[in-house]
């Protein structure tokens, strides 16, 4: 009986989708875009701004001295919003299926690669989901995380310390004078950091005066006032920014090729 | 074979075989680099069933009766439209309404993340603080204020007190970027550090 | 393959002289690991910051322990996560593992699994592990009402109103604390809807990279205090060692990597100063000849 309603409330789910498609046109499409996106902003901004203890219509949320009549709904949509999210996994998948499935049907050249990732996808994807239930899995998928994702994604990432090395033999020229008050900055934080960049200043003391010229002290003035400030003002040409964005996409006055595509 | 001594190989074979691009560019490398692909992709899916789909839609509706969270799926199949020209428009849909209340929450952050923010930018400059407090504070203000003026690019430039404003918050600017670039050496030679460590002394004692 | 390309000299020069570097760089690095020295060593304020204010943490508020991060920083993360976990129940602090990364939340139940054998401590009463959600807006807002009705289940499946540890937590205002262990730009989200709406503490573990950017969010207090990546480690470690009851095993030791970064921190200095010099007398050179 369960199963039935559940195909029958799909069945009606997809029906509702495909009238909604036959019974619309581009105009009301994007009308109903720019009201969907306006009523999901909408929500949360009236929730925040009504004021706790707040009815409607004679009702009450449970706990009024914190709560408006709004407030009760928040953890139902952010259940419904982490079910739906979790459904948009699939678009990466599809693409990355597409992009391998192509090269191994048709033998492009690197077809090995692609069989390799189809063959390390499923094998992780069973191990990982069927692992409770079988002792062999286990042990596959400890071999296949621990042996091989762990590695390669600390790998990947490490080789960027060489780049790194030979790019500041190469490329960090100090050129002019904001690159040497650059390079100065960089020198100072970089030795403060380590035990060996602190026994440049250790021998001056660790209280009085002079205690303020040892590296340590140096570097903790440059990042809790120089560089503090100066990402503060970054950070807030960010949030208006951030902030200017939002409002657009709110009322949908954003313009661009996703945005301004035909419905 | 030992479990933990069979993983620790297998790792030290993909840490070299990654390594062997700094040498050149290589087949094993390519191979490797598409087996983590795979890996990563296939450990997102058993995660995401195992942990967000299973406890938060199956059980609920399969195990529980909830039988409404069917149309969560039909909702996330508008996700998969984006494939199709003619229903495309439903991904979009679905898209702006995801956007749009990411906005509204956002109003409600941005208030709570930068007021605070200016409310500690406005700092004692006259005492009764101590002369290196104040100083400290100064140097501070000057600085928000001249690096702020170096972004405003919504009107020329042409006052000198605002040129030159801006030309002090480029220079002050430059010390940030130090910053960060010294911090940046130190969290890449950080996960290189892991690595050759653990070639060298990750290897499990044979029989434990 | 490039055996089938003639490559220009230069190219071949250039080449040979990265693979010097790379070899030198590794070299030093895996002599400085192998050997233990004993250098000079201070704890800065931020480190310090977080390691009080998780001591001050009442017990029976539990600290939610966010674990964004996957292998790709675990040179730093891990060692911040192990830190962190062996404090905790060294001062029995409950705690619960979350993460926005689907790779976190394992990685964090290898390192407490294997620290709550080591150390007595029990699943469900002194630590649980809630597991990966996706990063939804709604979902964190509703977290901060309702935590238990948002995120329902444990990463074993387990209801979370059934675990001693949850019992007494329904919303965010029953946290003691947000410790956000990442490498990604995370750390807004938890002072814009938790510290912000209901005052819970934030901390702070990000990667060396990230560490500069949330100097802002220490200087207005809306951070209680930072790891700067494997230094950040290092210096909690150090307060770690200062306790009477510290019993401390490391999988990847933070004060031994301290030493390996600190010669390739030389390095890098000694190959600015190289390749500079080289370039102006170059430079110089030629200017000269002209």
């Amino acid at each position: 009986m369960l199963a039935l309603k559940i195909l029958l409330g799909f069945a009606a789910g997809i029906a509702f989708l495909g009238l909604l498609d036959r019974f619309t046109n581009t105009r009301s499409r994007r009308l109903l875009m720019v009201s969907f996106t306006f009523l999901g902003g909408l929500f949360y901004l009236l929730e925040f701004v009504i004021p706790p203890g707040t009815g409607f219509l004679g009702w009450q949320a449970p706990n009024p001295a914190r709560d408006n009549f709004l407030s009760p709904l928040i953890e139902q949509i952010g259940q419904v919003v982490l079910v739906i999210g979790g459904f948009a996994f699939g678009l990466g998948l599809l693409n990355l299926a597409a992009l391998h499935g192509r090269t191994l049907l048709r033998g492009r050249p690197g077809w090995v690669n692609s069989l390799a990732f189809f063959v390390a996808m499923v094998g992780m994807t069973v191990a990982g989901l069927f692992q409770a239930n079988s002792p062999t899995l286990r042990t596959v998928h400890r071999l296949l995380f621990e042996g091989l994702y762990q590695p390669l994604g600390a790998s990947v990432f490490s080789i960027l310390a060489f780049f790194i090395t030979t790019a500041a033999y190469r490329a960090f020229r100090i050129r002019s004078g904001e690159a040497t008050l650059m390079m100065a900055a960089a020198f100072i934080v970089m030795m403060a950091q380590v035990p060996m960049g602190m026994m440049l200043t250790d021998w001056l003391p660790t209280q009085g005066w002079l205690a303020y010229f040892r590296i340590e002290q140096v570097s903790d003035w440059l990042m809790t006032v120089l560089n503090m400030a100066a990402l503060r003002a970054v950070g807030f040409g960010i949030g208006i920014g951030g902030l200017a964005m939002s409002l657009r996409v709110w009322l949908s006055l954003e313009k661009g090729t996703y945005f301004g595509k035909e419905m | 074979m030992n479990l933990d001594l069979a993983i620790w190989a297998l790792a030290a074979l993909s840490t070299l075989a990654i390594f062997s691009i700094l040498y050149r560019e290589n087949p094993v490398y390519r191979l490797f680099e598409h087996i983590f692909i795979g890996l990563a992709t296939g450990y997102g899916i058993s995660i995401l069933w195992t942990q967000v789909l299973l406890p938060n839609w199956w059980t609920p509706m399969a195990g529980d009766g909830k039988w409404p969270w069917i149309f969560a799926l039909v909702v996330g199949l508008m996700f998969y439209t984006i494939y199709t020209p003619r229903y495309a428009w439903m991904s979009r849909l679905l898209m702006a309404t995801l956007m749009g209340m990411s906005a509204g929450i956002f109003f409600q952050g941005f208030a709570r993340l930068y007021i605070p923010q200016l409310a500690a930018s406005f700092l004692p400059l006259v005492q009764p603080e101590p002369p290196y407090v104040l100083f400290r504070n100064l140097v501070i203000v000057v600085t928000i204020v001249t690096v702020m003026t170096y972004f405003f690019f919504s009107f020329e430039h042409r006052s000198k007190v605002v040129r030159g404003s801006a030309s002090l918050g480029r220079w002050l600017l430059m010390i940030a970027f130090g910053a960060i670039f010294g911090s940046t050496v130190m969290a890449r030679m950080a996960l290189l550090t892991y690595r050759i460590w653990y070639l060298l002394q990750g290897r499990p004692e044979i029989g434990t | 393959m490039s055996d089938a390309i003639t490559e220009r000299p230069e190219v071949t020069a250039q080449r040979r002289q990265s693979r010097i570097i790379y070899a030198i760089l590794a070299g030093l690095m895996a002599i400085f690991l192998l050997f233990e020295l004993k250098l000079p060593f201070l704890v800065g304020p931020q480190a310090r910051g977080l390691y009080e204010a998780v001591e001050k943490v009442p017990a029976q508020k539990p600290i939610l322990l966010v674990l964004n991060w996957a292998p790709g920083t675990y040179g730093e993360n891990y060692p911040q996560t192990e830190a962190l976990i062996q404090h905790f129940f060294l001062a029995r602090k409950p705690f619960a593992i979350f993460g926005i990364d689907p790779v976190g939340p394992s990685l964090g139940q290898e390192i407490a699994a294997r620290q709550a054998e080591r150390l007595g401590r029990t699943y469900g009463v002194d630590w649980v592990n809630i597991g990966y959600r996706p990063l939804q807006l709604p979902m964190i807002l509703g977290m901060t009402r309702d935590l238990p009705g948002t995120l329902k289940r444990d990463a074993q499946g387990t209801e979370l109103a059934t675990l001693p540890l949850m019992r007494g937590v329904h919303s965010a205002r029953d946290l003691g604390m947000i410790i956000d262990v990442t490498p990604s730009a995370t750390l807004d989200i938890w002072i814009q809807y938790f510290h912000g709406a209901v005052g819970t503490p934030v901390g702070y573990a990000p990667t060396a990279v990230m560490a500069p950017e949330a100097y802002p969010y220490l200087q207005s207090k809306q951070i209680v205090g930072m790891l700067a990546g494997i230094k950040g480690a290092a210096e909690y470690a150090a307060l770690l060692q200062q306790r009477p009851d510290a019993s401390l095993a490391w999988k990847y030791p933070p004060m031994r990597a301290m030493n390996a970064v600190s010669i390739a921190h030389v390095l890098i200095v000694v190959l600015i100063v190289l390749g500079n010099y080289q370039y102006f007398t170059r430079h110089r050179r030629r200017e000269e000849q002209a």
